[in-house]
């Protein structure tokens, strides 16, 4: 039952990365997700492949999506920032309020990106947004939602637990790092503040 | 304090049961349960101990499975056993319908809230029953048996068993009626009830099946095997008690209980990153002018609004539906049952260990679920066949995709694997043959293989992932074939560029077409799926990609293909069925085009029924997909060339079957694509302003505004949308 | 004079991945092994040189042996490493348009095979690897239709709905034909119903590739496997297209070799459904596994014809699997349909339940929950770490307990590390579960053990009947060690193994039935309400199904070599309750069904196989019955071993068979276990425990309760003792 054979050798940081990169083969993959105990180490290892990968010394506190990443400023801040080097501010606020916005309205806009004519929602009913990264234009994030549906904030990670968990405490926690502060920006934004 | 003490402090089970909670809640220990001492005396005792349980669920599953009439039990194993505590609670169940174990512990609650045990008593050869999604079943085509294990006059725990039947008599025929405002048109719910004694099944109850439903014997026989199966794995148990004594049974049954849950523990807090997670999905549901005479009350569109906010941190996860549309006339409620049925299967692919199919991880979840809510409904009597469809993509979907953030955030990208849980793609059928026989019918066989999500790493998979059945199995259309006889499947594969566009692309979408042949004077179908293609599988896609797609039918009538089969011509692809149609080759008076769930449409000798089921997200901007990756799709046929430029901006040139991509073209595309993409893009800042004008203006679709005007009835998503628009206090719809 | 010595002897070989068994049964009912490597290239090879080992053992040469030996059984693993290493032919099939992606769909059975920890864990499905290009695999329009369980409310089973489109056959067969494939496999939606199709396109195909001048075979599904299941069949053709053909290759190649020598007969193979055939069989994928299927078939004859035991359960422990068998009342129960290297195909199958085992199987400690869990790993030839694997393993611990020898192993040929199995044993089991080395040992046998018994338990209990009606019999390299374990943990009505037990299977396949079983699906219904003249209407087609079967059998026995008058028949037909799905073999007295009289003694036998297996309240008569196929098995004589009977002897074995005494940790307990030579044991000795009976190939322990009783076959009895 226990697959302990297939792990021990498995979890190296040389495949991680290539796990990371989509270049792991599928026998080795499929040995990662037969371990029974996984390496409790993991995390460490990720973020040391992540930073050694990145293209900008900023210390990586985690990783919360394909291009970004929450970072800690030699400030002490913890903004979001992409592959690219572009910065979207505290990750407390929605990082998509700090995205280039397009959205498809009408069904021949959705025709551009669904490739089966037959399934392309009803635009009466949702609009697509993209989002891209203002530095790179890479798309982050897609979602289809109806009109006048907040923006989803899809994930607020507790990185001050995740980091006493991994018995390395940061040293600035605070309960306040794990607050979602994106309604401040709208409140700005409805005062008129670009 | 050993657990028979507690037995012997609380005299109804329901005493019990709300002990066990209390308990285990203060502890955060199942009964408080803090030390294994069986395991700790006798590590391998116990392991045979818990091998001997696993075995008993296992054998009743696996023999008993073949007494049953539908496809979807022997060929696809819809069916599920569970050994339970007394309390309910399952500490091994077999594999099949693996959510199903999760309802078995609410419906023996409800056994106890009903003061059964003390009114009717728990005998020895005694049967109960129960498919009543007001009492815990996930919705009535999942049939519960439960039969009590009786060791020397004590009762030591139930032996339970789910299947899911064929046709439950509704107003629409089949197992899952897509159009039922309430419980008295959705065909045979029975509440928690005893169906025999002296393991003999009550020849009034046989009959009830006969009556009440479309397909009585096949019902009869699915009866029959949920009580072969139970019974088996009682006598199994009986054997363990023998061997064990009794004491030992229900004390280590507990133990496994916490040891599973600790284990679980574990795992939450070593592989996932602690956080807040927003995932929510919105279902049409459409019924305006479907019977609006009859249901006034129901004859309207709905836009229902399932907004799972999960928070997980400490070894625990909190399911929050604040903002949830409110119950209504559809076929959507959800009680408990159907929810927590769906949570369970989120968690068994990667959060079990071992050999036991449990339900100890609800002990580790907390639920918060508006009452009045379409999770969570006020009004005992609104309908609920979807309830268990909306349970898997609720409790099942959305979390998956949750977990796969949280896994991948904290490294463990390998684990990332999400799939559609239950597009619940059952079509129904009903008619009479020529010689005047009725009959009706439906196929599952949708359901049992469909395809999965790109993960972190790699592209979606094809037939390889299943809501509700871990062992994937769509069966053979020539046994299927036999249950439809006017049906005639002539396209049985993937469906080309049926994907969600991503540097990992999502799992390709499959084509299920069908010619109707001699089917008598009538006839019709209905395609029951609930992924509607009017919107996308869920609001997000993955980190860039679209969402999945949904799923679409086609009713094509009046057509020429009577002539083409005579000239043994028909199409073998979607692609070809539609150039076909194109080029006037194949004629047709009428195609109806539908986006999931259906009414029963008529149709006739040479007509073509089409499903084109969904197909889940990618992961990733497209324009970061390789172009090897793109190669290999053109290849195997996938995608056409035409896609492959526009969505991924590859230029490829084919030589015999091999596809070459030209690196520096699709450099130079990619960066063209990326500027369009900055041409037809704005700040959020200023979208943010133009949207807040059609809020402020209430611009919204009539089907649309209910999310808003339910949402701002509940206080916590109410003040969210509120701050978000920045609207005033005085703001409502 | 060396082949008087061998005169008249079987031969049986089983040619593994590593290593070729032969095993040669002399008249006198004794028997010698010899062993060679398996030689990949060419088996005539290795099966010469193991040949030559055993011809030396009896001091005699290969020559003597043929010249005069009545039969001669080999089986193999070949066509599923061919099929596991991606190296067979290359096959183009013609399939119903539409259904062309069943090669990559594939029916979605992605976890066949798999442990039940990943069958769970979803991630890690996989489709194995397909055996046919996707390209190379054509659609053709036309349909049959298979009938329906609505029997008379609609279509006849069999009728054309859309014709055959040829001009799509042509191209397909051409497009095939330029991709240069071996083998051209056709299978046809519900040709099982009516074969015209798919019989028309073969016609086409054959034409085209001898116009071609090539040698490209072409086979339907009909004549692989009649049988509903689409994919089924798809995957049947493939095997047979892709594997069998090999193995005839290699049976060729074996058979020269053996007829250079002088050998008279055609050698002869094993089906995965027990019976043997010689290399003409058409249908030669059904020898797919053999493996565990001899040793059923040798029990089945040791036990049940030599000794009349009716109700048999035959239990395999090698280095990685434990496979159980049964026989009940004197039958072996076949499946209609199993998996192979992760792919189903609807082959029968005797059924047979393995779950990982044996004295290879890796132990693995969880130390965060103190959990024991046993393989699914197993270091099989490589032992454990007292040999050549990294990890801890069952041999391990029954080298330090003390019931394996460390100087005995394949008679002492292999020399075993006990400090170093000591040393990895401590620190890998004891320690993390805080327990003393032998305490932790024994632990995990009983474990093991718990697991042996619970699988011999639900292969008896899952299909109805009751231990203590069944005869245990334990054999396999490891079988006889950890007998004693298994039988402290279940009741069975008696326990016995044989000094032969490591080659059991060998001697199995030489105990086969050279036969045939035959079946078609004709899809007969027979509800209360339908009249009997159109019950008899109906009827008529299982009659049909028997008489085209029966000239099948005929033909394929003719082409091997036998006579019409040779040939033997049995009757059967798969059955159930209208509505179900799965169905019930019952074989059944009569030959025809020309009467209601007739159909109720069909469904009769039908209701007495379903109450062997279901509780009464399981059954469901008011539904009415339905046939979904009949079945042929056709069956020639066939030379077996004559087991020899000794004189018995007295219960005192003779000194010289006591080779010492040796210290065991039994249970926690260390006693003296006396150490005694199985090959100077006569029949009629009785072996008082604590005993430790040692062969060069096997290990037998007898513990301090119980007592070993040779009887005049040599079989060894396993008793307690009376206290």
């Amino acid at each position: 039952m226990a697959k302990q054979q297939d792990g021990d050798n498995l979890a190296t940081k040389e495949n991680l990365l290539q796990l990371i990169e989509g270049t792991l083969p599928w026998e080795t993959s499929r040995g990662l997700m037969r371990m029974e105990n996984k390496d409790e180490d993991r995390f460490q290892k990720y973020i040391e492949v992540l930073q050694e990968r990145a293209s900008w010394p900023d210390k990586i506190l985690v990783r919360i999506a394909e291009h970004l990443y929450v970072v800690q400023k030699k400030d002490k801040s913890r903004v979001v920032k992409c592959t690219c080097g572009q910065e979207f501010g505290d990750y407390r606020v929605n990082w998509k309020l700090s995205c280039r916005v397009r959205v498809r309205k009408t069904e021949a806009e959705l025709a551009e990106v669904i490739s089966l004519d037959k399934v392309i929602p009803n635009p009466e009913l949702v609009e697509a947004r993209e989002f891209y990264c203002p530095g790179c234009l890479a798309q982050l994030a897609v979602e289809v939602v109806p009109v006048g549906y907040p923006v989803i904030f899809e994930m607020l990670p507790d990185i001050d637990q995740v980091y006493r968990e991994q018995g390395m405490p940061l040293p600035d926690q605070s309960p306040e790092w794990f607050e979602d502060r994106t309604t401040e920006q709208t409140r700005l934004w409805a005062k008129g503040v670009k | 304090m050993e657990i028979k003490e507690f037995h012997k402090k609380y005299e109804t089970l329901h005493e019990r049961i709300e002990a066990r909670n209390s308990i285990t809640k203060e502890s955060g220990h199942y009964w408080g349960i803090k030390k294994l001492t069986l395991r700790d005396q006798d590590p391998v005792k116990f392991d045979r101990f818990n091998s001997r349980l696993v075995a008993a669920v296992l054998g009743a599953r696996e023999t008993a499975k073949y007494v049953a009439a539908s496809p979807a039990m022997t060929g696809m194993g819809e069916l599920v056993f569970g050994l339970q505590t007394r309390e309910g609670d399952v500490p091994a169940g077999s594999l099949g319908l693996v959510g199903h174990n999760s309802t078995m512990p609410i419906i023996v609650e409800s056994f106890a809230k009903l003061g059964y045990d003390v009114s009717a008593g728990i005998n020895e050869g005694d049967i109960w029953e129960c498919n009543d999604p007001y009492y815990g079943a996930p919705h009535a085509a999942d049939c519960f048996t439960f039969v009590p294990i009786i060791y020397k006059g004590q009762h030591v725990g139930w032996s339970g068993g789910v299947n899911h039947i064929g046709e439950v008599g509704g107003l629409i025929p089949g197992a899952v009626p897509t159009v039922a405002p309430n419980v008295f048109v959705e065909g045979f719910d029975f509440p928690v009830l005893r169906s025999g004694q002296n393991d003999e099944l009550y020849p009034w109850w046989l009959n009830q099946w006969r009556r009440r439903t479309r397909a009585g014997d096949s019902n009869v026989l699915d009866c029959k095997m949920r009580l072969t199966g139970c019974l088996m794995m009682r006598n199994r148990i009986l054997e363990v008690c023998e061997e064990f004594g009794a004491d030992y049974v229900i004390q280590g049954m507990a133990e496994v209980m916490e040891r599973e849950r600790s284990t679980m523990e574990k795992r939450l807090r070593n592989w996932t990153m602690p956080g807040r997670y927003s995932f929510p999905l919105v279902q049409p549901v459409k019924y305006k002018g479907k019977l609006g005479l009859l249901f006034p009350e129901a004859n309207k569109d709905w836009l229902l609004h399932f907004p799972l906010e999960a928070t997980i941190g400490n070894g625990r996860v909190k399911y929050d539906f604040n903002g949830a549309s409110h119950d209504d006339w559809h076929h959507y409620n959800m009680y408990l049952g159907s929810f927590r049925f769906g949570v369970n299967l989120a968690w068994y692919p990667v959060f079990i260990v071992g050999e036991n199919m449990h339900t100890a991880n609800i002990y580790l979840m907390e639920f918060d679920r508006p009452h009045g809510s379409v999770v969570n409904p006020s009004n005992p009597f609104v309908g609920t066949p979807s309830s268990a469809v909306m349970g898997c993509r609720t409790g099942q979907g959305l979390m998956m995709r949750v977990l796969t953030r949280a896994l991948f955030s904290k490294g463990y990208l390998e684990e990332t694997f999400a799939f559609e849980a239950s597009d619940f793609n059952i079509y129904g059928m009903s008619g009479v043959f020529e010689d005047g026989t009725p009959w009706g019918m439906s196929n599952f066989s949708l359901v049992g293989a469909q395809c999965s999500a790109a993960r972190a790493f790699m592209d979606g998979g094809i037939s390889d992932a299943s809501g509700q059945n871990p062992e994937t199995d769509y069966g053979e259309s020539e046994e299927w074939e036999t249950t439809e006889p006017p049906l005639l499947n002539i396209i049985r594969g993937i469906t080309k560029d049926a994907c969600s566009h991503g540097k990992y692309r999502g799992g390709m979408g499959f084509t299920l077409a069908h010619i109707v042949n001699q089917p008598g004077p009538v006839f019709s179908a209905n395609d029951g799926c609930a992924m509607n293609a009017e919107v996308t599988s869920h609001c997000c896609g993955s980190n860039g990609s679209y969402p999945g797609l949904g799923h679409a039918s086609l009713f094509i009538r009046g057509t020429n293909m009577a002539e083409l089969m005579a000239k043994g011509e028909t199409p073998g692809t979607y692609e070809e069925l539609q150039d076909w149609l194109k080029s006037g080759k194949l004629t047709a008076k009428e195609i109806i085009h539908c986006k999931g769930e259906t009414v029963a449409h008529p149709l006739q000798h040479g007509d073509i029924f089409v499903i084109l089921a969904h197909a889940p997200e990618g992961w990733g901007d497209p324009l970061d997909r390789t172009a090897q990756n793109i190669e290999a799709d053109l290849d195997r046929d996938l995608i056409s060339a035409g896609t492959a430029k526009k969505i991924y901006g590859a230029v490829a040139t084919q030589n015999k079957e091999k596809w070459t991509v030209d690196l520096a073209a699709m450099e130079k595309t990619r960066q063209k694509l990326r500027k369009d993409r900055e041409a037809a893009s704005v700040p959020a800042s200023e979208w943010w302003k133009a949207e807040r004008e059609a809020v402020l203006n209430k611009r919204f679709h009539e089907t649309v505004a209910p999310i808003y005007r339910d949402g701002l009835n509940n206080e916590k998503w109410g003040r969210k949308w509120r701050d978000f628009w920045a609207l005033p206090e005085t703001y409502s719809l | 004079m060396g082949t008087e010595k061998v005169k008249n002897c079987l031969m049986a070989f089983d040619a593994g991945g590593t290593m070729t068994d032969a095993f040669v049964v002399q008249e006198d009912g004794s028997f010698t092994l010899g062993k060679a490597l398996t030689d990949k290239v060419d088996q005539s090879r290795s099966y010469m040189l193991s040949t030559k080992d055993a011809a030396a053992a009896i001091g005699v040469t290969s020559e003597d042996i043929h010249k005069t030996a009545l039969s001669i059984n080999y089986t193999g693993t070949q066509m599923l490493n061919a099929i596991l290493t991606g190296t067979g032919r290359k096959v183009g099939i013609l399939c119903s348009r539409g259904f062309e992606d069943m090669a990559i769909m594939d029916r979605g059975l992605t976890w066949l095979g798999m442990s039940f920890q990943d069958r769970m864990h979803v991630a890690t499905h996989a489709h194995p690897p397909a055996l046919v290009a996707r390209k190379n695999v054509k659609g053709v329009c036309g349909r049959l239709v298979g009938g329906s369980f609505y029997a008379g409310n609609h279509l006849e089973s069999g009728t054309e709905v859309i014709p055959l489109n040829e001009g799509q056959v042509r191209k397909g067969v051409a497009e095939l034909l330029d991709e240069d494939v071996d083998v051209i496999g056709i299978v046809f939606q519900c040709s099982y119903a009516n074969p015209k199709h798919e019989l028309r396109a073969a016609e086409i195909a054959r034409e085209m590739v001898s116009q071609k001048g090539k040698k490209t075979i072409v086979e339907t599904s009909y004549d692989i496997s009649p049988r509903r299941g689409e994919n089924m069949r798809f995957k049947s053709i493939l095997f047979q297209g892709y594997g069998a053909e090999l193995t005839r290759e290699s049976l060729r190649l074996v058979e020269e070799a053996a007829k250079s020598e002088g050998y008279r007969f055609p050698i002869q193979t094993m089906l995965a459904y027990g019976s043997v055939v010689n290399r003409h069989y058409p249908r030669l994928y059904e020898a797919v596994v053999s493996g565990p299927i001899g040793g059923l078939i040798g029990a089945q004859y040791l036990l049940t014809e030599k000794l009349g035991i009716e109700n048999i359960v035959a239990a395999d422990l090698g280095g990685t699997t434990w496979d159980v068998g049964l026989v009940v009342r004197g039958q072996i129960g076949v499946k209609s349909e199993s998996d192979f290297a992760r792919h189903r195909i609807n082959v029968p199958v005797l059924s047979i339940d393995s779950i990982p085992g044996g004295t290879g199987m890796v132990v693995h400690v969880d130390t965060e929950f103190k959990r024991i869990t046993l393989g699914p790993e197993s270091a099989g030839s490589h032992v454990g770490t007292c040999y050549k694997w990294p990890e801890i393993t069952v041999g391990d611990v029954d080298l330090i307990l003390g019931y394996l020898s460390e100087d005995n192993f394949l008679g002492g040929k292999i020399k075993l590390d006990k400090a170093k199995a000591m040393h990895e044993l401590q620190t890998k089991l004891a320690e993390p579960l805080e327990q003393d080395v032998y305490e932790a040992s024994a632990g995990v046998l009983s474990l093991l053990h718990s697991k042996m018994a619970d699988q011999v338990r639900d292969s008896i209990l899952s299909k109805g009947y009751y231990p203590g009606d069944y005869t245990l019999i334990c054999y396999g390299g490891s079988g006889p060690m950890h007998m004693w374990g298994l039988l402290e943990k279940l009741d069975v009505a008696a326990a016995c193994t044989v000094p032969w037990a490591a080659a059991f299977s060998a001697f199995g396949a030489a105990c086969a039935c050279y036969s045939h079983r035959y079946s078609k699906t004709v899809s007969c219904s027979y509800p209360h309400a339908m009249p009997d003249e159109q019950k008899l209407d109906q009827t008529k087609r299982i009659n049909e199904a028997w008489k085209e079967l029966e000239e099948k059998a005929y033909r394929d026995f003719a082409e091997e070599g036998y006579s019409k008058d040779k040939v033997q028949l049995n009757y059967g037909v798969q059955a159930r309750y209208i509505g179900q799905l799965d169905s019930w073999l019952a074989m059944v007295p009569v030959t025809r069904v020309n009467s209601i009289a007739d159909l109720k003694t069909v469904i009769d036998s039908f209701e007495k196989v379903y109450t062997s297996i279901y509780p009464v309240g399981a059954r469901f008569p008011e539904a009415g019955y339905a046939i979904t196929d009949v079945v042929l098995i056709a069956s020639v004589d066939q030379v077996k071993p004559s087991l020899r009977e000794h004189p018995l002897e007295g219960p005192e074995p003779s000194k010289k068979a006591l080779k010492g005494q040796r210290d065991v940790c039994h249970n926690g307990k260390w006693q003296k276990f006396d150490i005694w030579d199985m090959d100077s044991l006569r029949a009629g000795n009785k072996v008082q425990g604590p005993a430790i009976i040692e062969h060069p190939m096997t290990t037998f322990v007898v513990p301090p309760d119980r007592y070993a009783d040779v009887d005049k076959h040599l079989v060894l009895w396993y008793k307690k003792k009376d206290s």
